[in-house]
């Protein structure tokens, strides 16, 4: 790398600024993507050379949208978002380009406005691009969010980590900011394109030629050259603005540059229409800031933009400026917050600012001086992650909170104009960020039940735009008996993003989440996960297209073999039949039908319950309870016969759980009472026998409790059954079942727990009041509210303590008190 | 040659480096600086480029490593108003920069008042030779000067080490000093008053594993710029510091003893790994409760050179870095060593297995854990 620096081809990067940058039609100006400098003299070039084309790095397939990121009314941050449906390898892309006020692409596409001359994207397509790149590089590397923009290639380049090091700085970021930022605003514009070119000229000559083979570089910047070339053919004077890295590249492929560079053979893949799209959208700044986990470029984008306004209005010192509002704005919220924070601690570190900037060899101070200055002199004590508060807040400030603004004509994906319609027809307020709630009466109110429908479906696509706090909860059981509905919803532009996401699925909401739903049917779904999405369906109003799920759910039926995935498509359905009139559900009939065959398969497979695992046992209870349930419901008009006769088997087989035994026992107790004979003999033979069945006998009692408490309610048979059990057992037997035990009778009742206790004492010949326990007595608690009075009185006449005391009272009935 | 100290202050080590900045200092210095703020940066982190002094080439070492930024902003801190606090876990380096940037700053390192539960004020301020108060009178003569007095009337830095562990009233009169920059002796009357000469400031250090820094007064924090000095993260800077520490002490004792790089490495990957709760293939490993620092790391090693130079064969043996490993985790609870036993048995065995070398020694060590 040393040899590299102060090698002659240093001499090359003169060349390289003569060739780009003095060429009668062409001006190849290299920037980093939201750089403010690179703004700032990248309008300077543009008013100097009036091109009469303007060339961007971006996909192309989005120049249509040039025209409304431009509009008067629009202002930035806002993003172009491209996505790509790769159908023949089943997997789907998507990527973010955004712009900020102080992008040099912004100012590009600005400046070729006023100019009145064409203004273009000028890269691959963003469906070639992804087709061109190997797994793992550049727009396919894993990562929460993916940028269009290829900063990574200068930051990440051997150069710039040994650049780093010997320099003393700690990321690219802050070497750029010193490097380039700081000071590149005063120089001239023909030293700072030198000084940025030697840098790219650096990255690029540590980088391997295969990795940019395998990043898809190397194509790009072929279609990128050919595009200038095109432009320059038809005489016309072009400025090209670029990620500097390119600059070698393009210069090469048109014929301007000597380096021989791998040129690589590439055909369109001709993508059809409906696979890609390319929409734009309103951003925020915090969604921008690379730290934020987004490679967009620069970070702390307010920061930035601020800087770039003032600079743009002649400020002296437009960093300075902007660290000194930041550390105000910062001390303000962190005393918001906390307190702690004083006007002196904002002097100390505007000082320490102004200090570190001195000692480091900056101009001015600058983004990393700001943030040193408030870990110094903000936070009062150890710097963990309670005291970090104040660096939060910084963060926050730096980031930024500004939103975009699109001009009213800009096209906007039908989904979220649907979106946005129900919206303003349901009346909710989507204009801030600040979460709001809505309580709903659906069942009473068809526009309630509209609404949320709404909320539903929108869940349903994945948006986070709404989450119910409180209410009936179908597909996870959870608070049937409760009509009403509390939601709380919430705009973010992310929904807009999931939105513009899914709107592959159609042009409504109501269209896109059915089809969601659909499509999840397509997928091998077991029945029981099938039926889930009935649920989902009647939440979501999806009356017309319910027949079309349950004919899918019919098909997994028939296929399903597994006892407990019918069981809880079983459960599914009942409740599924029990709300359909609420959510204006209309095939009734096909439901109860369903049923009708989940049962009968389920008895078939009765048999397998005697191999179900442990963990699995209290879900097979369930799966029984719900059987017989639908049995007692005449609506169904299931055979019972069917049930009993299979539960008879169940019982006898000699592998079978206890706790499952137990429950099929009391469930056949309520086919008829004569089968309380062999009830009792079980329950015997559990208690009687020898080693390990002593203990069986617990989880026997709970699924015979769970079916049939009042077998216990009715004799004292199973209270003396239980009582030799007790005997029998050592402790540390009985200490093992005593967690079974406790369910066993959690299912009764208090009153029935009193009458048990009542049974209890008549065997052993006692009082039922000897085992109850009523707590304290109304004599013991008055006895101990006079003590605590005699004690303040005594404490308060030796001026002992701060008790506040009532005046005392003499307690009747207390003798010797 | 013979040593006449066991430690020499910071200044005389360096002697010969300070020399050479202030020779060839062309930046700005504060009031009653001996270097500039810059020169004082470099003599703490560093410089590749040699300077000439006295027909030599001197090499400016590193002697702090970790966090340069973190040095930047002592260093403007300590030409500002405020003092600066350094807080952190025990063997962190926090009293090594103290001294570093007192030399570097005044040429005095040994300024120093040590905080204990037992510190008085007079500790703080000033006390008096009760001889010569009796025979003549309160008098500057008779006045003994705490180190704060020396550094006030001297404008030199001060430095109060482990200062949370003075008791809470007696840190709180540190407040109107370092806000008002002038001591009030009411003994000595109309010339009782000591104002701080420009280039005065304090350098605080507290640990955050004892009393930390919990229950200084706000009014007092507000006093102070702080900065957390965190545990080396990088194994390979560890490696670094060891190395480099070792390497000075041996060269102070004259213990002329080749360093074993491998034996470095190896101890700083057992630290690092200890101290994170996590080895670098994964495993999840039981932290000891005791201080797992860069510290002790130097001076486990370092013992156990002294011990292959004075009773061995000038090698470092395995078995005797491991005694001296359990001895420095063992200090503060007995229950650590079965958390280093679980270390040996799980990461250093699958290390030993698939490495062999010094691992496998390292392993077959482990009889010594008890």
């Amino acid at each position: 790398m040393e040899k590299v620096l102060r090698s002659t081809s240093m001499d090359t990067v003169k060349e390289l600024y003569k060739v780009a940058f003095t060429h009668p039609q062409l001006r190849l100006f290299p920037i980093r993507h939201h750089s403010p400098v690179c703004s700032h003299h990248l309008k300077k070039v543009i008013q100097k050379f009036q091109p009469d084309c303007i060339l961007i790095e971006g996909p192309s397939n989005a120049n249509k949208l040039i025209p409304y990121l431009t509009h008067e009314e629009s202002q930035p941050p806002f993003a172009i978002y491209y996505s790509f449906k790769n159908t023949s390898a089943g997997k789907e892309y998507k990527c973010y380009y955004p712009f900020l006020s102080c992008s040099p692409e912004y100012t590009a596409m600005l400046e070729g406005k006023h100019l009145g001359c064409e203004t273009e994207f000028m890269d691959l397509p963003y469906d070639e691009i992804i087709l061109s790149c190997e797994d793992g590089q550049s727009l396919l590397q894993e990562q929460e969010k993916s940028s269009y923009n290829d900063d990574y290639l200068l930051a990440g380049s051997d150069y710039v980590k040994y650049a780093c090091e010997k320099t003393g700085m700690r990321s690219f970021d802050e070497f750029w900011e010193k490097y380039f930022e700081l000071g590149g605003w005063k120089l001239s514009t023909e030293t700072f394109i030198q000084n940025l070119l030697t840098d790219c000229y650096l990255a690029r000559v540590t980088t391997s030629e295969d990795l940019m083979w395998k990043d898809g570089c190397l194509i790009r910047e072929q279609f990128m050259a050919e595009h200038i070339r095109e432009k320059m053919y038809r005489n016309k004077k072009v400025l090209a603005v670029i990620g500097g890295f390119h600059t070698q590249g393009i210069l090469y492929h048109l014929g301007l540059w000597q380096e021989t560079i791998r040129t690589v053979p590439w055909k369109s893949h001709k993508t059809p229409k409906e696979d890609t799209g390319v929409y734009i959208m309103s951003y925020s700044e915090d969604a921008a800031d690379m730290l934020n986990g987004y490679r967009s470029g620069m970070p702390f984008p307010a920061f930035y933009r601020r800087v770039y306004e003032v600079m743009e209005k002649g400020y002296e010192r437009p960093f300075e400026e902007i660290v000194q509002d930041m550390l105000i704005e910062c001390g303000k919220q962190v005393r918001r917050k906390d307190g702690g924070v004083s006007t002196y601690d904002e002097i100390c570190a505007m000082q320490m600012c102004q200090g570190l900037a001195a000692l480091r060899g900056k101009h001015e101070a600058g983004a990393y001086e700001l943030v040193d200055s408030v870990q110094s002199s903000f936070i009062k004590g150890e710097l963990n992650h309670i005291s970090q508060m104040p660096l939060i807040e910084l963060r926050k400030v730096m980031s930024g909170r500004k939103r975009g603004v699109l001009t009213a004509i800009a096209p906007i994906p039908p989904l979220v104009q649907d979106f946005e319609n129900l919206c303003k027809k349901y009346r909710l307020h989507v204009s801030g960020a600040a979460r709001r709630e809505l309580i709903l009466e659906p069942f009473s109110k068809e526009r309630h039940l509209q609404i949320s429908f709404f909320f539903q479906r929108m869940n349903y696509l994945g948006t986070e735009f709404s989450h119910m706090k409180k209410g009936p909860q179908l597909a996870a059981g959870r608070n049937l008996n409760l009509i009403r509905e509390t939601w709380e919803y919430r705009y973010r532009p992310e929904v807009i993003h999931r939105l513009i996401d899914q709107s592959v699925y159609g042009g409504t909401i109501e269209e896109a989440s059915e089809s969601l739903l659909l499509n999840r049917l397509q997928e091998s779904l077991h029945c029981s996960e099938a039926s889930v999405l009935v649920l989902h369906a009647m939440e979501m109003g999806f009356a017309e297209s319910m027949g079309k799920v349950l004919a899918a759910v019919e098909k997994m039926v028939v296929q399903e073999t597994s006892f407990m995935d019918l069981a809880g498509c079983l459960e599914h359905l009942l409740f599924a039949s029990q709300r359909k009139s609420f959510y204006k559900i209309e095939h009734g009939d096909v439901i109860v039908r369903l049923i009708k065959i989940i049962y009968e398969k389920m008895v078939l497979l009765l048999g397998s319950l005697e191999s179900v695992e442990n963990e699995r046992a209290t879900a097979a209870v369930g799966a029984l309870k719900n059987m017989y349930q639908a049995v007692l419901n005449q609506q169904y008009e299931l055979n019972g016969m069917l049930l009993e006769e299979g539960l008879k088997s169940l019982v006898v087989k000699k592998s079978i759980k206890p706790l499952i035994r137990g429950a099929a026992y009391g469930i056949l107790y309520g086919f008829s009472s004569e089968y309380r004979k062999d009830i009792i003999k079980a329950g015997w033979g559990y208690v009687q026998g020898s080693g390990d069945s002593k203990t069986m006998a617990a989880p026997f009692f709970r699924g015979l409790f769970n079916t049939a408490k009042d077998m216990v309610m009715e004799s004292s048979e199973f209270l003396i059954m239980l009582n030799e059990l007790l005997h029998e057992l050592s402790e540390e037997a009985f200490v093992e079942i005593l967690p079974e035990l406790r369910m066993a009778f959690a299912y009764f009742m208090p009153q029935e727990t009193d009458k048990i206790a009542k049974k209890v004492a008549q065997l052993f010949g006692r009082n039922e009041k000897d085992l109850k326990r009523y707590g304290i007595s109304g004599r013991t608690y008055a006895l101990g509210e006079y003590l605590d009075q005699e004690v303040q009185q005594f404490m308060e006449g030796e001026e002992i303590g701060w008790i506040v005391t009532e005046s005392a009272t003499e307690m009747p009935g207390i003798d010797g008190a | 040659m013979e040593t006449t100290r066991i430690k020499p202050p910071m200044e005389e080590l360096y002697q010969e480096e300070l020399a050479a900045l202030a020779a060839n200092d062309t930046g700005r210095k504060p009031q009653n600086w001996k270097l500039s703020a810059k020169a004082v940066r470099t003599f703490i982190l560093g410089s590749h480029i040699p300077l000439k002094y006295n027909g030599k080439e001197i090499h400016i070492a590193k002697k702090f490593y970790g966090n340069d930024a973190l040095v930047e902003r002592c260093i403007i801190t300590l030409a500002g108003n405020r003092g600066l606090m350094l807080v952190g876990e025990p063997g962190t380096a926090k009293t090594m920069l103290s001294e570093l940037l007192s030399a570097a700053i005044c040429g005095n390192s040994t300024n120093t008042v040590q905080g204990t539960a037992g510190t008085t004020e007079d500790a703080i301020k000033y006390s008096w030779n009760y001889a010569l108060l009796l025979a003549k009178g309160p008098s500057r003569e008779a006045l003994v000067p705490s180190p704060l007095y020396v550094g006030m009337e001297q404008g030199i830095l001060t430095r109060l080490e482990e200062i949370t562990r003075c008791p809470a009233e007696i840190q709180d009169s540190l407040i109107s000093i370092l806000s008002d920059k002038v001591m009030s002796v009411p003994e000595l009357g109309n010339q009782g008053l000591l104002f701080a000469k420009p280039g005065f400031n304090v350098i605080g250090t507290a640990n955050t594993r004892d009393k930390g820094v919990n229950e200084m007064s706000s009014a007092l924090k507000r006093r102070f710029n702080f900065e957390t000095i965190l545990p080396v993260a990088d194994v390979a800077l560890e490696k670094k510091i060891i190395m480099n520490e070792v390497r000075k002490l041996s060269l102070l004792d004259h213990v002329d003893m080749e360093m074993d790089e491998d034996v470095a490495d190896l101890l700083a990957i057992t630290y690092h790994e200890l101290r994170e709760g996590v080895s670098a293939e994964g495993h999840r490993i039981d932290k000891p409760s005791c201080v797992m620092s860069t510290a002790e790391a130097v001076s486990v090693y370092y013992q156990t050179m002294m011990n292959g130079y004075y009773y061995g064969d000038r090698s470092m043996d395995v078995d005797c870095l491991v005694q001296n490993l359990l001895g420095a985790v063992a200090k503060e609870n007995r229950d650590d060593l079965q958390k280093v036993k679980g270390y040996f048995q799980t990461v250093v065995k699958d290390r030993s297995n698939k490495e062999g070398g010094l691992w496998k020694k390292y392993y077959e060590a482990r009889r010594w854990i008890q």
